[in-house]
């Protein structure tokens, strides 16, 4: 039943492209006229990148997310460029840095003045399960970075988080589209699976860089926007002088299908605007 | 405390367990817990110790130096209340023995009398000493060290044969003051009363009081938080009126069972006088230290459980985290610290709709009363080349001010020329003797990056696992569990660094920015020092 349904529904989005993506842009801007934000979406430091999305930027009062097979795959240095695209409005960048790498030399070679950062360092006490693992609690972490979500003063939150409860992912969400906030978060592929609450998903992978150019190339891959076409993936060649991104010339866009992306079902029925249209019905 | 004290105390206290630090890695006996020398954790064990001493003296003042070790209490007066200097004295070195503290503690007409009797006349076999008034028999027994001179005055008197002060009092004042300048007659008539040397007090005194005494003492959390609320509104009505903010607020509570009060302060990033914004930093900081518990009485025999009333108020009782229940019978709210409020009216159509200093002023204020005054913090940058120094955190309620713009650090050519991680400590990397295939070690090898490298104990893999690398065709490797080994396949630099020789120890070292297989690039240097390789960030 499940599978002759969807086979309709492809069937139906093959013959009718136009009025469907008229449909979802409408829905999308139901849901977001609920959001608290000035309607302009954030760049993520690239036309190319922003092409991706269906509003050209990154909404604010949502969060975003970018997976990252290992360190050193540059998704903290395009999550903070957003970030600092992010500031032009004025507010402040609120750095959670729970294991005290965050290096902001490097933060301001970006573009980023340091008189706009606050930066949440929390003493980290060292909890072990009931399975023997060591591990840090981050509730303090959690509330700290819901409460920089929720305050109006705040142009976006920027962390490197790897396990997030649900429950929190939750409160984040709802902080940010109260506030208008950005939420960035780089986090480790491996919790791709955990529930997540993010409007917009990606997918960084480290490429080789090229011998004669002073770039290095990254391969970004839209894993979920809400209303947009996710499975695109551009390859982009990052100037290690300028920090400009720019696609790859080589680079051909994958013809792969694109889909809607699939959110959870959680998600889904956790999205407050839907729970607010319902409420008033 | 250096080692050398450290050392001499444990031969002196064998019996006694050691609680202070030690700073070093010498031979010490197995029982001990040694940590790394903080100098912040010992100013504060300091202040805490001078916060103690309040009920000896209103004006305590910590010696001025970059790492004080020295408390100074202005006695003047008010011996009488102990029944003598004597008595005074010993009481004071009870309370610090009662803390696990070894204190020398002297009474004398100057601070500069009493430091160097205390320094160098105390022992600890002693006991405390007491100068009687006018006596000019001790201060020229002191050595020269007493007078809290220059460290090369110190020496060049020292060269001369100048060991102690009677010495130096026999000298001709203008032909010192010719070679040495003021600062030996400043620091002699310092020390015999003849200039005056004021004790800076370390805890400013209230600006704005406010105090409930209670006629019963009482747990009750509730009617303690009632009663903090209307202190706090009494105190923001002057505040108020006066059109002033307060920085900084004092909470005292005074308990029947515990001679010192219990207390806490509050600190703002800007100034305030809103009684719902301090309240609501105040609760924030009683939830950390108090636990609250439902005060549950056991039913007595006539009353049984469906005869009491169905909706009975629930006690909350005060305990601290430790478990102690507080009877508290006087409360006390103190400004510490207050400044003139200024008005700033919003534009009608403001360009950054963002740029709300008040509600960010409340958010850092919320979020450093729950993480901590020092873990909500500004960076700003330095004129530093090692790049573990080129930057600094400062908490920002300390300053309640934000940092200008610093703009572009001027060394740096490229947006990638530094990581936007540091690892610090470096991680330690072990080099891999076997070369790729097809590649012959070339002239100057030792300054290039390896073929690999191996990082053992890389810190919070949990985030960022980086992946175990052996592709090596011809060397397969197994790196142990806690290590991961990385192909390089790509290098930039290198970059060298050759500064710090003002910190004792010159750093020199070549930085590259390598690529691994795996794509990922790390920032690694070699020590030129040793010869050792580090990985310090990750881009």
């Amino acid at each position: 039943m499940l599978t002759n349904v969807k086979t309709n529904l492809e069937s139906d989005q093959d013959r009718h492209p136009e009025l469907i993506s008229q449909l979802r842009k409408k829905i999308y801007e139901t849901e977001s006229s609920l959001r608290n934000h000035d309607g302009k979406p954030v760049s993520s430091g690239s036309p190319d990148i922003d092409q991706l999305l269906p509003s050209g930027g990154i909404p604010r009062g949502t969060l975003a997310e970018w997976f990252t097979d290992q360190s050193g795959n540059s998704g903290e240095l395009l999550s903070l460029m957003a970030a600092s695209r992010a500031l032009s409005g004025g507010g402040a960048l609120v750095i959670a840095d729970p294991e005290r790498r965050f290096y902001p030399p490097a933060a301001v070679l970006l573009g980023i003045d340091l008189a706009d950062l606050v930066v949440l360092r929390p003493e980290r006490s060292i909890v072990s399960n009931h399975s023997g693992e060591i591990g840090f609690q981050n509730n303090d972490l959690f509330w700290a970075v819901d409460q920089a979500l929720r305050s109006t003063a705040v142009a976006a939150v920027w962390g490197c988080f790897s396990h997030i409860h649900e429950r929190w992912f939750r409160r984040f969400q709802l902080s940010a589209e109260s506030s208008g906030c950005l939420g960035l978060f780089v986090r480790p592929t491996w919790t791709r699976r955990q529930p997540s609450w993010a409007e917009t998903q990606w997918q960084i992978r480290g490429r080789p860089s090229l011998p004669q150019l002073p770039c290095r190339q990254v391969s970004l891959k839209l894993l979920r926007c809400r209303t947009g076409r996710s499975g695109k993936t551009v390859s982009l060649n990052i100037d290690t002088v300028t920090g400009n991104v720019q696609r790859a010339r080589n680079e051909k866009t994958s013809q792969n299908r694109s889909q809607t992306g699939p959110l959870p079902l959680a998600a889904q029925l956790a999205n407050p605007a839907i729970g607010r249209r319902s409420a008033r019905a | 405390m250096p080692l050398s004290e450290a050392k001499s105390l444990l031969q002196r206290n064998a019996n006694r367990p050691a609680t202070r630090r030690l700073d070093s890695s010498e031979h010490i006996p197995s029982k001990l817990n040694t940590l790394p020398h903080d100098p912040g954790k010992d100013l504060a064990d300091l202040e805490n110790l001078a916060d103690s001493l309040e009920r000896f003296s209103p004006i305590i003042g910590l010696q001025e130096v970059n790492q004080p070790d020295c408390l100074l209490l202005d006695v003047t007066g008010l011996d009488h209340l102990f029944g003598g200097e004597d008595q005074l004295a010993k009481q004071i070195l009870q309370h610090c023995q009662a803390r696990d503290y070894v204190a020398r503690i002297a009474i004398a007409d100057t601070p500069g009398l009493a430091w160097g009797a205390a320094r160098f006349l105390v022992r600890d076999s002693t006991g405390p000493l007491v100068i009687p008034v006018h006596d000019s028999h001790v201060m020229p027994s002191l050595p020269i060290q007493a007078l809290r001179l220059s460290k090369p005055i110190t020496e060049t008197l020292q060269q001369l044969g100048i060991l102690k002060i009677g010495q130096l009092l026999q000298l001709p004042r203008h032909d010192l003051a010719a070679r040495f300048g003021n600062e030996i007659h400043r620091r002699l008539d310092q020390m015999s009363a003849v200039l005056e040397e004021p004790i800076v007090a370390r805890r400013k005194p209230a600006l704005f009081y406010a105090q409930q005494l209670l006629d019963f003492p009482t747990s009750d959390r509730e009617t303690i938080e009632a009663i903090l609320q209307q202190l706090i509104c009494r105190l923001c009505a002057e505040l108020s009126g006066r059109q002033q903010g307060a920085l900084e607020w004092t909470v005292k509570m005074y308990c029947q069972n515990k001679r010192l009060p219990w207390q806490f302060r509050v600190r703002l990033f800007q100034p305030a006088a809103a009684v719902e914004q301090i309240m609501q930093l105040v609760q924030m900081q009683l939830e950390q230290t108090w636990q609250s518990q439902p005060n549950q009485r056991q039913p007595t025999k006539q009353q049984t459980h469906y005869e009491r009333p169905r909706h009975r108020k629930r006690r909350h009782v005060v305990k601290l985290l430790d478990g102690q229940t507080l009877e508290i019978n006087e409360v006390s709210v103190e400004v510490t610290s207050c400044i003139l409020l200024t008005q700033q009216q919003r534009q009608l159509f403001d360009e950054r709709p963002r740029e709300n200093r008040r509600e960010l002023a409340q958010l850092i204020n919320r979020l450093a009363s729950r993480l901590g005054y020092d873990q909500v913090v500004y960076p700003t940058l330095r004129r530093q080349a090692q790049p573990e120094h080129a930057f600094r955190f400062q908490p920002l309620i300390d300053t309640g001010k934000r940092p200008r713009s610093t703009g572009k650090p001027g060394y740096l050519s490229h947006v990638m020329a530094r990581p936007l991680q540091l690892y610090e400590p470096p991680i330690p990397l072990t080099p891999s003797p076997v070369l790729p295939p097809g590649q012959s070690p070339s002239p100057g090898a030792t300054s290039s990056p390896p073929a690999r490298v191996k990082a053992a104990g890389l810190p919070g893999n949990d985030s960022h696992p980086m992946p175990s690398l052996s592709n090596h065709e011809a060397a397969p490797v197994k790196p142990p569990p806690s290590s991961t080994e990385h192909q390089i396949i790509r290098s930039w630099g290198p970059e060298r660094i050759e500064t710090g020789w003002w910190r004792g120890r010159l750093a020199r070292r070549d930085y590259w920015r390598i690529e691994t297989k795996t794509h990922q690039q790390f920032w690694i240097y070699r020590d030129l020092n040793q010869g050792d390789w580090f990985l310090h960030g990750a881009f």
